[in-house]
């Protein structure tokens, strides 16, 4: 069973990495590969439908949608893995400062972090760019705002594990600074395993940052973002549902591909799984 | 003769090839009678018991006959089976804390047996756990109670209520005393001789167990098991004070009332058995032809057999 | 039990106290002025020095920091979350205007999300790596990688457009509710498909499944009491955390159909930066996040004998 799983887990993971690395050559190569110009705006052109010269049709203001799509993934992708470090890296300095000082520092962070933990982050989101006005710069704080808290849980747990070994007590015996046992023992420890929980939070990202330029509260209009995008298009749903279909798949897919990456690495690590062989 | 097994194998398929977890066990068990299985972990003792009722994972290869009151129980359609286990051949694990459904109150987990096999209503099939628990000896006013709320002896005894419930005429018990303190298991087996010798006509079981001491309280009969075949079977006295195969001198030996000798050697993984005579790598008179030829069983004497050439 | 009920209370109090003081925060220093923003809105022209002044003086909005944030925990405690800039009705009657509408929204969602999640989660485990259970992992996870505000328009496309079975704006029948319901439940529902079956597989392999079938019991009775019984103790927890997910579904989905719950109300807030509003909304969602918990909390104690054991003792 657990080898059923494990097959199953590298299937999933080869599937996700290559779309995931189409979905990269595309953002990299996207001048390359988008035969229009994503912004170039041709009135006579409006609305068209899929076919010969524009593959996915064209959108309100005459914009190639295949070409928007493909510039659309430089921004989705980046915004989301922007996001996800920032939240990894702020969530794996606090994590292990609790983790490894342990007492007052710990219980208060913990405290913190049970709080906002209890708190829907979209909603919070939703607030800040409200409030702050949408903006790209609003929009990578909303979703740092609460996003670092669940790294900063699993860290810290990590962080206690990593901390019983030997080698810690060791590099302190030998003199090493707090600081110094932090980045160079603890954090390379705690570094693999909150790369698999990144991976299944891109996919949540992209879909919260797709959601919220959807509302007008993240990426602004002109801007070639799949959640923008659909927005813009949204008044033509019922005379040119084309405009509405190829970003949204875009979104789909790409979203699909982080997960599918995520679980495959969870079957394939995911120890529990073995106990099943034990008969 | 109410059960009666026949060149039974059981092979787990592994990514070394097969474990060989039973190979080619027959045995016969009277009615009436404690039958003892005994043998080291891992012997393949436990999985025969899973077998007799068809309870080992898809991945298990079953092969042989299995004849409960003539009739082959491995071959029997589930839902025939279905209605054999817990009715006629009922079995009793193990680590009762596990094996006792946490979610499920004690009364609940009985009763439900005698509503599946009695087609008894909710209030009469309670009325009867509390019989049961009684019987077994727990105060009835623990029947809403939940497993985690007894103890260890308390849940073995409710172990046993549940496989009694619908008076099978035989039990399969697991290592029934494993993991309690010895005063409870005292008791423990005091009780299950008490629901097999005690009733009449009196009922059947299968003894599946490490602990010698155990076994000699309660069996008739012994069978001892080493690495997935018996290798000695007669009356448990017999046995016990005339032991032939060199691995039952050396399971007596073991027994801290004989000075704790132990057995050099570990015994051996089932996926690769020594060739010829399993035990002949750990046996003190293992010759040259033990390591080339399998010995096969020796009758002697009266109901005693031995699977060695130098009994 | 008790003890741990009250522990959850106090937190409880604590997170919304701390809910509050950050949306008020965050609203003190935000950029823009409201009142410039509105007075706009309700005349569309540009407001004068004066009218601004007026209509801060108005809403208490030129006091200092401390002694805004005073008065708004003090009509907190006597229950009232300031009035509405837009409407100039009470927040509150605002927010119970519309709760009934997001209330059937949500509760129809995770009826169905469960109706349909919980029995395929269970087919799945007791059928692991066959066919049925591909399907359902690949439906799965296309389940909750499909955005929900995409997923909503491509259903009115399709069941109201293409075919015209049902509406695509609008509430009060249940012809209205049937589009927006289903946008809502796909992702929780392919999630609890997900916990369903990996909490099922975990308890289909404990000693206790074995004794089951040790005892003659049909497979219906193992699976669907002795095992879904234990199974469903982990899931209930994580229905609690669905609801953070069903609350931001709410928002969006209610947006999309225009349905007039106050997820929709919120968004348009958003746009109009109306404060109190935002304010409000902050606070009644985190309570109905807290309350929500707290009720999954009780239904553990109660799922679970283990627990309710520990807290009698």
């Amino acid at each position: 069973m657990y080898i059923l799983e494990v097959t199953r887990g590298k299937k999933m993971l080869l599937t996700g990495s290559i779309l995931i690395f189409g979905f990269m050559a595309l953002a990299v190569f996207a001048p390359f590969i988008a035969p229009y110009d994503p912004d170039d705006v041709k009135v006579e052109e409006r609305l068209l439908p899929p076919g010969e010269h524009h593959l996915m049709g064209t959108d309100g203001f005459g914009r190639d949608i295949f070409s928007r799509v493909v510039f659309g993934t430089r921004y989705s992708l980046f915004l989301a893995l922007v996001v996800v470090s920032i939240n990894l890296l702020l969530g794996l300095m606090i994590g292990s400062i609790a983790g490894y000082f342990g007492g007052l520092i710990d219980e208060l962070i913990m405290r913190i972090v049970d709080i906002l933990l209890a708190f829907p982050n979209i909603i919070l989101a939703l607030c800040i760019v409200g409030v702050l006005g949408p903006s790209v710069q609003n929009l990578i704080l909303a979703l740092v705002a609460l996003g670092w808290v669940g790294y900063t849980r699993v860290s810290r747990g990590l962080v206690l594990s990593i901390k019983e070994q030997g080698f810690i007590g060791a590099a302190k015996a030998l003199g090493g600074s707090n600081m110094y046992i932090i980045m160079r023992h603890i954090i390379p420890n705690a570094f693999p395993p909150l790369l698999v929980l990144a991976t299944l939070h891109v996919s949540h990202t992209i879909l919260s940052i797709a959601a919220l330029s959807f509302l007008g509260l993240g990426v602004q209009a002109p801007t070639p973002e799949w959640g923008a995008m659909l927005s813009e298009g949204k008044q033509f749903i019922f005379t040119h549902p084309h405009v509405m279909i190829s970003p949204g798949l875009a979104i789909t897919l790409s979203v699909l591909s982080f997960n599918l990456l995520g679980e495959g690495l969870r079957d394939v690590l995911d120890p529990r799984a073995r106990e099943v062989l034990n008969v | 003769m109410l059960l009666k097994i026949t060149n039974l194998r059981v092979y787990f398929k592994s990514a070394d090839g097969f474990v060989k977890a039973a190979d080619g066990v027959d045995l016969e068990l009277y009615p009436g009678e404690i039958l003892g299985l005994v043998g080291e972990t891992g012997s393949g003792k436990t999985v025969l018991g899973l077998a007799i009722t068809r309870l080992l994972p898809k991945t298990a290869a079953v092969s042989g006959e299995v004849l409960y009151r003539g009739q082959n129980l491995l071959a029997l359609p589930e839902e025939e089976m279905r209605k054999v286990r817990g009715r006629q051949v009922s079995m009793i694990f193990q680590n009762p804390l596990s094996s006792l459904n946490p979610a499920l109150s004690i009364g609940e987990q009985i009763a439900e047996v005698l509503r599946e096999h009695q087609g008894l209503k909710r209030k009469a099939a309670w009325q009867r756990a509390g019989e049961l628990l009684e019987l077994t000896g727990i105060p009835a006013k623990w029947i809403r109670s939940y497993p985690h709320e007894l103890s260890g002896g308390m849940r073995q005894r409710a172990m046993i209520a549940i496989g009694l419930a619908c008076a099978p005429s035989l039990l399969i018990a697991d290592e029934p005393t494993r993991g309690l303190d010895v005063t409870i298991q005292v008791q423990i087996v005091e009780l299950l001789h008490a629901v097999t010798k005690g009733v009449s006509p009196p009922r059947s079981m299968l003894l599946i167990t490490h602990d010698l001491g155990v076994a000699a309280a309660l069996t008739d009969r012994l069978a001892v098991m080493y690495a997935g075949k018996i290798v000695e079977y007669g009356r448990t006295g017999e046995v016990f004070r005339n032991p032939r195969h060199p691995y039952t001198r050396a399971l007596l030996d073991s027994h801290p009332s004989n000075g704790l000798i132990a057995t050099k050697g570990f015994s051996p993984s089932l996926i690769n058995l020594p060739p010829g005579c399993s035990f002949h790598p750990r046996c003190k008179k293992a010759r040259k032809k033990c390591a080339h030829e399998p010995p096969l069983v020796q009758r002697i004497g009266m109901d005693h057999g031995v699977r060695c050439f130098y009994a | 039990m008790r003890r741990l009920l009250i522990q959850r209370l106090v937190s409880a109090v604590f997170v919304m106290l701390i809910a509050s003081f950050l949306s008020f925060l965050l609203l003190f220093y935000a950029p823009g002025n409201p009142a410039e923003t509105i007075i706009r809105q309700q005349s569309g022209l540009d407001p004068t020095y004066a009218e601004i002044e007026l209509f801060m003086k108005r809403h208490d909005l030129n006091r200092p920091f401390l002694v805004q944030c005073l008065q708004w925990l003090y009509l907190l405690t006597h229950g009232k979350l300031g009035v509405s800039l837009r409407t100039g009705e009470p927040v509150l009657e605002e927010f119970t205007a519309r709760f009934g509408a997001t209330f059937q929204l949500a509760v129809a969602a995770m009826a169905l999300s469960v109706i349909i999640g919980l029995p395929i989660g269970v087919f799945a485990a007791t059928k692991p790596n066959s066919l049925f259970d591909h399907i359902i992992r690949v439906v799965s996870l296309a389940g909750v990688s499909i955005p929900e505000f995409w997923l909503g328009l491509m259903l009115m496309l399709c069941f109201s457009l293409a075919l015209g079975w049902l509406p695509c704006f609008g509430h009060g029948t249940v012809r209205h509710l049937v589009l927006p319901m289903i946008t809502l439940a796909v992702g929780i529902t392919a999630s609890l498909m997900r916990f369903v079956r990996t909490s099922m597989l975990e308890v289909l392999n404990l000693d206790y499944i074995k004794t089951a079938k040790a005892k003659g019991l049909r497979e219906v009775v193992i699976v669907w009491k002795h095992a879904l019984k234990n199974a469903l103790i982990p899931v209930v927890t994580i229905l609690g955390t669905q609801v953070g997910h069903l609350l931001a579904g709410a928002v969006i989905v209610e947006t999309v159909f225009s349905w007039p719950g106050i997820g929709k109300f919120f968004v348009d807030s958003i746009y109009a930066r109306d404060y109190p509003v935002i304010q409000g909304f902050v606070l009644i969602i985190a309570a109905i996040y807290v309350l929500v918990n707290l009720l999954v909390d009780i239904l553990y104690v109660y799922l679970d004998p283990r627990v309710r054991y520990e807290g009698r003792s």
